[in-house]
């Protein structure tokens, strides 16, 4: 067991941050945050504060980067150096890099790219703060800042986690039950239809516990769809 | 009269309607791509955006800046993703003639006001400077606004607009692109500048020429 291993993950039916297990942490999102972006969010979720911004569809540089039949979708993540308790070196990592591939690949299914052939869109996720889930954090941040900078998507996407803490399965792990829990299981699904666009895994489960996990996951993200879209709602709502 | 507001992924309707732009369809059920404005007719459907940069579409008037040239053509700046270019044919007449250099007649850094004369399968756009009310822009301003505003600028047949220009006496031009050329004293500049800034601001108000007009009238 490592060492900070809390005794019991739960305690009468409620986590260490006192809520139940199939409660995800609090959650505020609001669009349009910067001026001079095309597109922005900023996403507050338990502890996790990440703000995105979209800009394009634009010139693609370097030029062989650019894919003639479509646009390309380069979101770049990343942790300010003070984002976490010890100091993050700051700058690209392997960590950064994956989940940048990542959020990019779980975005790409709705963005109409074949309308921008021979074009970039780049999308900047600076996490500001981190305390667990921050991909699924920027996922949700980076589907409202594309849909604010106008460029047509079938849907939004919102991702929420799923784990593993003594033995029980919970959602959307807050910062001790992600340390010390036995698995982690983010997720980010395309809710119009159904679809999964980020499924990853971190520690085991049995077929059963992935089950539930999943089901737990799905619910997560229904959630923060519904944030994600009044997000919209409020900055552009009341222009019917 | 109110339009309803539609989301990403929103559903709209069923059947087998002509689509414009801002829509999609699975499964025979339309769904609205953008966040915009919602336009159901009996046979048609699309959806206006409010939001996003502007995308070039043919016979579109667009205020650009040369950016580079070479022995044939210049290539312009229009705000988007795509460079545009004009070719020596899209400059000269006939009756006036070719010019031999052409950057005896458009430098680089100089700025236009053009016509969208085609937009290749390959997204290459093409502009004409021999369409009426092309021209190269000397002096004034250029100042940016959100493209998805210009129809607010130009007002119902130009009615805001040309109180604008009426009202000031400044040379004002809009492109499709977002951006509008200001040519005045420069007080009167600053004035239009003003009140684009303000349509652009309220450009979901009712009544706005009128509000604009007591606007420009304070100022005097």
């Amino acid at each position: 067991m490592k060492v900070g291993t809390p005794e019991k993950f739960i305690v009468k039916g409620k986590r260490l941050d006192g809520r139940a297990p199939d409660e995800i942490r609090p959650i505020k999102i609001e669009a349009g945050v910067l001026k001079r972006a095309d597109g922005s969010a900023r996403v507050e979720w338990g502890g996790n504060i990440a703000v995105a911004a979209c800009y394009g569809p634009r010139e693609v540089h370097p030029r062989h980067m650019a894919k003639p039949d479509k646009a390309v979708l380069r979101i770049n993540y990343n942790m300010a150096p003070f984002s976490v308790s010890d100091r993050k070196r700051p700058g690209t990592d392997r960590r950064s890099m994956e989940i940048s591939k990542v959020t990019s690949e779980a975005l790409e299914p709705v963005v109409f790219t074949h309308l921008y052939p021979n074009t970039a869109i780049d999308v900047f996720v600076e996490i500001l703060n981190a305390a667990a889930g921050t991909r699924c954090t920027g996922i949700t941040a980076a589907s409202v800042a594309i849909a604010d900078a106008g460029i047509p998507m079938k849907d939004l996407v919102p991702a929420c986690a799923a784990g593993k803490v003594g033995g029980e399965i919970v959602v959307d792990l807050c910062d001790i039950e992600d340390n010390f829990g036995e698995a982690d299981l983010p997720m980010a699904i395309i809710p119009r239809t159904g679809d999964i666009s980020l499924l990853q895994m971190d520690g085991n489960f049995t077929p059963s516990e992935f089950k539930k996990a999943f089901e737990m996951a799905k619910t997560g993200c229904e959630q923060v769809y519904k944030v994600q879209m009044d997000a919209l709602r409020n900055k552009y709502g009341k222009m019917e | 009269m109110a339009r309803k507001m539609v989301f990403p992924g929103e559903f709209i309707v069923e059947g087998d309607l002509k689509m414009g732009d801002g829509v999609f369809r699975e499964n025979k059920r339309v769904y609205s791509s953008v966040m915009g404005l919602l336009d159901l007719k009996e046979n048609f459907v699309k959806v206006i955006p409010i939001t996003g940069r502007y995308f070039p579409k043919a016979n579109d008037f667009v205020v650009g800046e040369i950016e580079d040239m070479d022995f044939g053509s210049w290539y312009t700046n229009i705000g988007t993703a795509y460079s545009a270019t004009i070719t020596a044919k899209d400059y000269f007449s006939e009756r006036d003639g070719f010019q031999e250099d052409i950057s005896k007649v458009m430098r680089i850094g100089d700025a236009v006001y053009a016509m969208i004369r085609e937009i290749s399968p390959r997204k290459r756009v093409f502009l004409s400077m021999r369409e009426r009310g092309s021209r190269k822009l000397r002096g004034g301003r250029i100042i940016e606004v959100t493209p998805a505003k210009v129809p607010r600028i130009i007002g119902r047949q130009g009615s805001m607009i040309s109180m604008i220009k009426h009202e000031t006496g400044c040379q004002v031009l809009v492109g499709q692109n977002g951006r509008v050329w200001i040519e005045g004293p420069q007080e009167k500049m600053d004035l239009v500048a003003g009140i684009i800034e303000r349509i652009e601001k309220d450009a979901h108000t009712q009544g706005l020429t009128e509000n604009i007009k007591n606007m420009i009238m304070k100022e005097r």
